[in-house]
């Protein structure tokens, strides 16, 4: 296994390389590598699916355009995360509004509460449609990105210490909203 | 375990879950719209340079009095400076120039369209420049160039400073990827390199004029597999080219260099300059045309660690001048060929600026300089334009472009503080003496 992530550590670097020299064909391949997890980075924050095409759609034009500025070609991943938490959370302010599609009809009967005292989905959707834009995009980074306080701090403009008392906070309410419900 | 512990591990799992429910999209479609959006260099409108190329910008420091009519007085100078000398002495041996107006494009905050700009040489006036992404000026600083790819195909625009439409070549009909250039001295040919029909990962090198006629192969494809060209460059008294061939390494997609050459620009007198090994990296001519300084393997071997290197065109004379532990890349000599500037950067850090006095004794090491990301030589050699980035935050950059003495001593000092990226390094006009 090591000695896989060795041999694909450089053949990214390089294909993040070309693709910021303008190889649409080693952009493409970026695409297929990354595309799924910044949606659903992004769909956590938007919560329907049309704004999180929009969000990864627009993420995707940024990073055709600022590639030759990355200074690391193997951080690429966290770099394009990111930028789709960033877009995500724009688009969501600029559109003034909550996601509101309901999601029951896509989930499967027993994901909707388990027994096992997993959270349910319909509510967490709903208690993430309480929360700010903000606020989904920390935990959208935390949890599915799987940044620590310190890449989350990079990417959001806050300091590591104030991601860590944000998140502290957040987990709180979302458990009095979640449980006590 | 704690509840707040155990919520977060059944948040955890639940967003998680959540994500899953993320949409599904087309990734080929997905790559196609972003590049169509995210900006790709356009031909712009430029008609007339003087009322299109340098427009006043609209906001920010803007165009300060007067200073449209110094710069077409300086143009009009230009012109029958050049028309008087004609084109012999446009390809005599280019050393130092005065320092004209430096040129690059930005990618702004807020993701706006790249912009290019011009700046004059001590970081006054701001204009917009109309033209493709990332121009250069040709070395004589009496034409500009830049790419635009349009219906697939790769053209070259080439404005003169005196005005008129750009000329337009046509150097790649099917561009998969950017295409490698370099303007002759006085920006009337250019050499690019030209994927084979057989096979579009090889290339062959091509010259021709940059008035859209046709151009002549003067390098067929490198017959090695994996291989192909890079790094070419125009020697500053336009007789010859430097081209580097290139290996690719199929297990890790990388590339090293196998060999440094030089062709005639009519195809004659192609010789080998050396097959030390070395990373993909630029090619620099000295002033004069006779050496060529280049980054390769220490000792020789594809494995060792890469030092600055000079060599004679006629492969005689090859010798190290760095022996540092820092990885260098991007060697330029000075134009008063007095000093060699590259960057310098260890495992993980950010590149430094270095230069190299070439009339000190060779064992003085380089002198190190603040961080860059790169850098290019004022036109009279006397100081080095270069920038730093600040991410304010994931989206929002600073770029502090600022000059600094050739030999490192005196703080930077701030020309331009930009609201966004540089794009692609910026080009520094030429003025005669």
């Amino acid at each position: 296994m090591t000695g896989l992530l060795m041999q694909e550590a450089p053949r990214l670097a390089s294909t993040v390389r070309l693709a910021a020299e303008g190889d649409e064909a080693a952009f493409t391949r970026l695409v297929v590598l990354h595309r799924e997890s910044m949606a659903r980075v992004a769909f956590v924050i938007c919560g329907d699916a049309e704004a999180t095409r929009d969000a990864v759609q627009s993420a995707w034009s940024i990073a055709w355009r600022r590639l030759p500025t990355l200074r690391d070609p193997e951080r690429v991943g966290p770099w394009l995360l990111g930028i789709a938490a960033n877009e995500a959370r724009h688009l969501v302010r600029a559109r003034r509004r909550r996601p509101v599609v309901d999601i029951s009809e896509t989930i499967e009967p027993d994901e909707r509460t388990d027994p096992a005292g997993l959270i349910g989905l319909v509510d967490l959707q709903r208690a993430l449609a309480d929360l700010t834009p903000d606020d989904r995009r920390l935990l959208a980074l935390r949890y599915v990105a799987g940044f620590d306080s310190t890449e989350i701090a990079r990417h959001t403009g806050l300091s590591a210490s104030g991601v860590r008392s944000r998140l502290a906070r957040l987990i709180e309410r979302l458990r009095t909203d979640i449980d006590h419900d | 375990m704690t509840d707040e512990t155990m919520f977060e591990r059944r948040l955890a799992n639940a967003l998680g879950r959540f994500a899953l429910l993320a949409p599904p999209m087309d990734d080929e479609l997905v790559a196609v719209t972003a590049i169509e959006l995210g900006g790709r260099p356009k031909l712009g409108r430029l008609g007339q340079l003087a009322e299109t190329l340098f427009a006043p910008r609209p906001s920010g420091r803007g165009m300060r009095p007067g200073y449209l009519l110094v710069l077409l007085a300086l143009l009009l100078a230009a012109i029958v400076v050049a028309t008087v000398g004609g084109f012999v002495r446009r390809e005599s041996p280019l050393v130092t120039g005065r320092n004209g107006s430096i040129v690059y494009s930005v990618g702004p905050n807020g993701h706006q369209a790249v912009q290019n700009v011009a700046i004059d040489a001590d970081g006054q006036g701001l204009h917009q420049v109309d033209a493709g992404r990332c121009p250069v000026y040709s070395h004589d600083g009496n034409a500009l160039a830049w790419l635009s790819y349009e219906d697939a195909g790769a053209f070259l625009l080439v404005a003169d400073m005196g005005g008129g439409v750009p000329r337009k070549s046509l150097l790649v009909e099917s561009a998969q990827r950017s295409v490698a250039f370099d303007l002759s001295p006085d920006g009337s040919r250019v050499a690019w390199l030209r994927p084979t029909s057989q096979d579009p990962t090889a290339t062959e090198l091509f010259v021709g004029p940059t008035d859209g006629s046709a151009g002549t192969r003067i390098a067929a494809a490198p017959s090695g597999p994996g291989e192909s060209y890079g790094s070419l460059s125009w020697s500053p008294d336009g007789r010859s080219i430097v081209f580097a061939t290139y290996r690719r390494d199929t297990a890790t997609g990388g590339s090293r260099r196998t060999a440094i050459e030089v062709v005639g620009v009519d195809g004659s007198d192609r010789r080998s300059v050396t097959t030390r090994p070395g990373p993909e990296d630029v090619l620099s001519w000295s002033p004069d045309s006779r050496s060529i300084a280049y980054v390769g393997s220490s000792d020789g071997v594809d494995s060792s660690t890469d030092d600055v290197f000079v060599i004679g065109i006629d492969g005689m004379g090859d010798h190290r001048l760095t022996t540092s532990s820092s990885t260098p890349r991007a060697p330029a000599w000075s134009p008063d060929g007095g000093y060699l500037a590259f960057l310098v950067s260890g495992d993980g850090q950010t590149a430094r600026l270095a230069t190299l006095p070439l009339a000190a004794p060779t064992s003085a090491p380089p002198v190190s300089g603040p961080s860059s990301e790169w850098f290019i030589w004022s036109p009279d050699g006397s100081e080095l334009l270069s920038a730093q980035v600040l991410a304010v935050d994931a989206e929002t950059n600073r770029t502090n472009l600022f000059s600094i003495d050739r030999e490192l001593r005196g703080p930077p000092v701030t020309r331009q503080v930009v609201d966004g990226l540089i794009v692609c390094t910026p080009s520094w006009q030429r003025l005669r003496p």
